[in-house]
């Protein structure tokens, strides 16, 4: 058996798996998919209402609409939750058990990401589609070139925010702090990568910070792709996938610093 | 009432010496309230940054509300929730007995025993933000709108402890009350702005059915001077209500357990 | 197949006093305390040795554990396991140890046991035809057939802890850590465990090392102990030999087969030698210096009306402790 062969039977095995413990919570999947609609939900009514019947910054009532709409698909298919497991595998000691055998803890956690995020896609893609039959301003107007970039986007993001979620949960291995860190880390996000409003609504040095820090590229940017809104701007288009290219290359660099210091720190101080 | 209070400070000293195991903790906690704060405020800026009003309200008037949401996402952090999953754990593993054995309301003692005190850092800079966006608004309030506020605050509390204990009632009819929870932190996000944020049927269900909407609006109405008097008559009967329906579910759940377990 | 020189490992914890005042005071200023948790120690245990690890608790038994399978890393001294170096956390080495503790657990809660048993065929790389024999063997030996496929969640304390050993041992790892793996298990289930893992031991040449607060295990399991006490490792050899070096008294048990009376019966047994431990009729037990047993007894039976007669050691549980005792009174004299 050839090292490649092994390793993806590997990922057979575990997907097969954590599929199958999914299922049996499957009515916790679907409440916790769902609890997290209430935000984007919360802030479209409110830009609706603030918008009125006119426009805010090149914005009605019905691009809103699609906006946050996507925000809702977009950041339910990147968003990571990684470091509220490792920080409990590591403070309780479990992890101990993950790093004897010889196959790379962070293979579990990727793996659990394509499972969960496989499963709300599947549920998630139909639901617009039904929806945006009786709701026109949730169709969409780009065509299936834009669309498989929006995949491709989305996929990027998803490994960004995987790996900076997996970071913060490696601080376990110093800190009993890490996900109030992450905490911290998250509620900047929300703000900076448009989950409450669209970048254009904010100030144009906010904005501007948003779009070179690792933010925009996270949310937004795959919701502008799939609205339409960078139709016009194909400069905007590989700027932001570069972005998304650069930052992941630095994250995963990082993140090969943060496990080595902190397998060297667990080592010393056991778990 | 004396002894309420005393088993209250007991309470509250036991989770204070808890607490202060985790030196780091306090202070970080402490912290991440003030941030979280200040994220809140800060959103609501950028709502008023393109625009007058928000659902009719002034920029201040959403602020005291919002003071009004931290107070009360405070109480349920501070006292709902740590019990809530206690009272969980204490049903499977058949502990509850020990709790119905004490000489005391079993009711008052699985909602208030444990404490997650830091909390009350949530209570006091929501309330201190209210206090100032009113004060911004029109100097200090009258001695009736002050009186007015408290009593819709109490209904307002009130009804989100009756929510709570229902929740927590389903947990003796193994009821995945977990879920159950975050459905609810899920949906109280709705109240963090003026329930006229919300259009036609939305608006009367967060009113009226799921009174979520209401429990921050009204108060704030109340405080900043602009009650609609059927609201206020409307929360104070729900909230009535609402009690009387938590005490009856609760005795009927013990009932329930008392006769099941062996 | 396991070889330690020097063993150290040293940890910094955080002094906690108890009371209000003192949790205030500890908000700002916290007092530290180094713990040696492992001393020195020294032992060399060869291939397919089963070795019983003994010591109470606190005493550094899980660290040295877990120094072994390199999930610390020792503060000093050389630790050389199946040739390897634990801490470097190479491939190779982790695919021939495994570690079991009886405390926590590594099945998959929600799912039956064999889909853990398939993810360990694939993480281990176990080839398909092995992985069958193996599963064979273990679920005859283990009687494993009608819990494997029940969710973990469901099984009883005893049926999860033999699922917990099968995942431990699919890969066939030659050098197995076990700790307190028959913990909370009734006496037939502790019996179950050890006659598997003695066999397991015999079928792959394994080398065992083990814990356990259950002194039948190792003396079923074990013909060497080390025994720890404080870090310091106080006793390194035969179990046998470590009742003599730590109880030199043997004990006699006699029936009577009418009443002495009391002075007759101390006369007897002060001038053997011996000291009463209980005369509670008809039973009478004595301690005695194990040179001066066959005396003594024969003092006994001539001058008492004796209907039965047994001698015995003392037993393991009495001789540990005796061992932990002698090692504090070392410290303190020290």
């Amino acid at each position: 058996m050839s090292g490649a062969a092994a390793f993806w039977r590997k990922y057979g095995v575990l997907f097969k798996t954590d599929w199958a413990i999914m299922m049996i919570y499957r009515s916790e999947t679907l409440i916790w998919m769902v609890g997290a609609f209430i935000q984007p939900l919360v802030s479209l009514a409110v830009w609706v209402s603030l918008s009125g019947s006119g426009s805010i910054a090149g914005y009605t009532a019905s691009d809103y609409v699609l906006y946050f709409t996507g925000v809702l698909v977009v950041d339910r298919l990147t968003r990571a939750w990684d470091v509220y497991e490792l920080d409990r595998d590591i403070r309780e000691g479990t992890f101990s058990a993950k790093l004897l055998r010889p196959f790379h803890p962070i293979h579990w956690s990727i793996n659990g990401n394509i499972v969960y995020k496989a499963f709300f896609a599947i549920l998630m893609l139909p639901a617009w589609l039904l929806l945006a039959v009786f709701f026109p301003a949730m169709r969409l107007s780009v065509d299936a070139g834009t669309l498989g970039l929006v995949i491709i986007a989305v996929l990027l993001s998803s490994a960004m925010r995987f790996v900076i979620g997996y970071q913060f949960g490696l601080l376990a291995f110093w800190s009993n702090r890490a996900t109030a860190m992450y905490a911290l880390y998250e509620a900047i996000h929300m703000f900076l990568s448009g989950r409450i409003a669209p970048l254009s609504m904010f100030p144009d040095w906010v904005a501007a910070a948003a779009r070179v820090l690792p933010f925009y590229s996270t949310v937004a940017f795959p919701v502008d792709l799939l609205s339409g809104r960078l139709a016009d701007t194909p400069e905007a288009v590989w700027q932001g996938f570069a972005q998304q290219i650069g930052w992941l290359l630095l994250l995963v660099l990082s993140l090969r610093l943060v496990w080595r210091a902190g397998l060297k720190r667990y080592g010393a101080a056991g778990g | 009432m004396m002894r309420t209070y005393r088993l209250l400070r007991t309470f509250f000293q036991a989770c204070l010496a808890e607490e202060f195991e985790y030196r780091a903790n306090f202070a970080a906690n402490i912290a991440m309230t003030l941030f979280s704060l200040g994220m809140s405020v800060l959103t609501v800026l950028l709502f008023f940054y393109r625009s007058e009003s928000l659902g009719g309200w002034s920029f201040y008037e959403v602020l005291a509300l919002l003071g009004i949401f931290n107070a009360l996402h405070g109480f349920i952090e501070l006292f709902l929730q740590p019990n809530m999953s206690r009272l969980v754990s204490h049903i499977r593993q058949g502990t509850l007995d020990f709790v119905l054995l004490k000489p005391v309301d079993s009711q008052f003692f699985v909602s208030f025993r444990h404490l997650v005190l830091w909390r009350a850092a949530d209570i006091a800079l929501g309330l201190g933000l209210t206090g100032f966006a009113v004060w911004r608004l029109d100097g200090p309030p009258s001695w009736s709108e002050l009186l007015l506020f408290l009593l819709l605050l109490g209904a307002a509390l009130a009804i989100i402890y009756s929510l709570w204990t229902g929740m927590m009632v389903m947990s003796f009819w193994a009821v995945k009350v977990d879920n159950l929870s975050f459905l609810f932190h899920s949906l109280f996000e709705t109240s963090r702005y003026p329930v006229s944020v919300y259009k036609g049927a939305l608006r009367l269900v967060l009113l009226y059915v799921l009174p979520i909407g209401l429990v921050t609006t009204v108060p704030a109405e109340a405080i900043v001077g602009r009650l609609d008097l059927a609201n206020a008559l409307g929360a104070i009967v729900l909230a009535a209500l609402f009690l009387l329906g938590a005490r009856w579910l609760w005795k009927q759940a013990l009932r329930a357990y008392t006769s099941a377990s062996s | 197949m396991i070889h330690v020189e020097g063993l150290s490992k040293i940890y910094r914890v955080h002094v906690r006093q108890p009371g209000f005042a003192a949790s205030m005071r500890s908000l700002f200023h916290r007092e530290y305390r180094e713990v040696r948790a492992v001393d020195g120690i020294n032992f060399h245990i060869p291939e397919g040795q089963i070795v019983g690890f003994l010591g109470p608790n606190g005493a550094g038994k899980t660290t040295t554990m877990k120094l072994l399978t390199g999930l610390l890393h020792p503060s000093s001294g050389r630790i050389e396991v199946g040739g390897f170096v634990p801490f470097r956390q190479q491939n190779a080495f982790k695919k021939r140890v495994s570690l079991v503790m009886g405390q926590k657990s590594q099945l998959i809660w929600d799912i039956p046991a064999s889909e853990t048993f398939l993810i360990h065929k694939e993480i281990y790389e176990i080839p398909e035809q092995a992985f069958k024999e193996r599963l064979d063997y273990f679920t005859e030996m283990l009687e494993l057939a009608h819990i494997m496929d029940k969710p973990v969640r469901q099984l009883s304390l005893g049926e999860r802890m033999k699922c917990e050993l099968v995942a431990a041992l699919l890969h066939r790892p030659d050098i197995v850590f076990l700790d307190e793996p028959t913990i909370g298990l009734d006496v037939n289930m502790q019996e179950a465990m050890r006659r598997f893992i003695q066999s397991y031991n015999r079928d792959y040449k394994a080398t065992i090392l083990l814990t356990s607060h259950y002194m039948a295990d190792v003396s079923a399991l074990c013909e060497r102990v080390l025994v720890i006490n404080d870090g310091k490792l106080i006793y390194d050899g035969a179990i046998s030999k470590m009742i003599d070096r730590f109880s030199p008294m043997k004990r006699i048990t006699l029936v009577l087969g009418a009443q002495a009376d009391i002075p007759a019966v101390e006369a007897a047994v002060a001038e053997g030698g011996g000291r009463i431990v209980v005369y509670d009729y008809p039973q009478l037990e004595v301690e005695v210096h194990r040179e001066d047993v066959t005396s003594l007894s024969a003092k006994l039976l001539t001058k008492l009306p004796v209907s039965d007669l047994t001698i015995e050691d003392p037993s393991l549980e009495s001789v540990i402790g005796l061992a932990y005792a002698e090692a504090g009174s070392q410290e303190a004299k020290g």
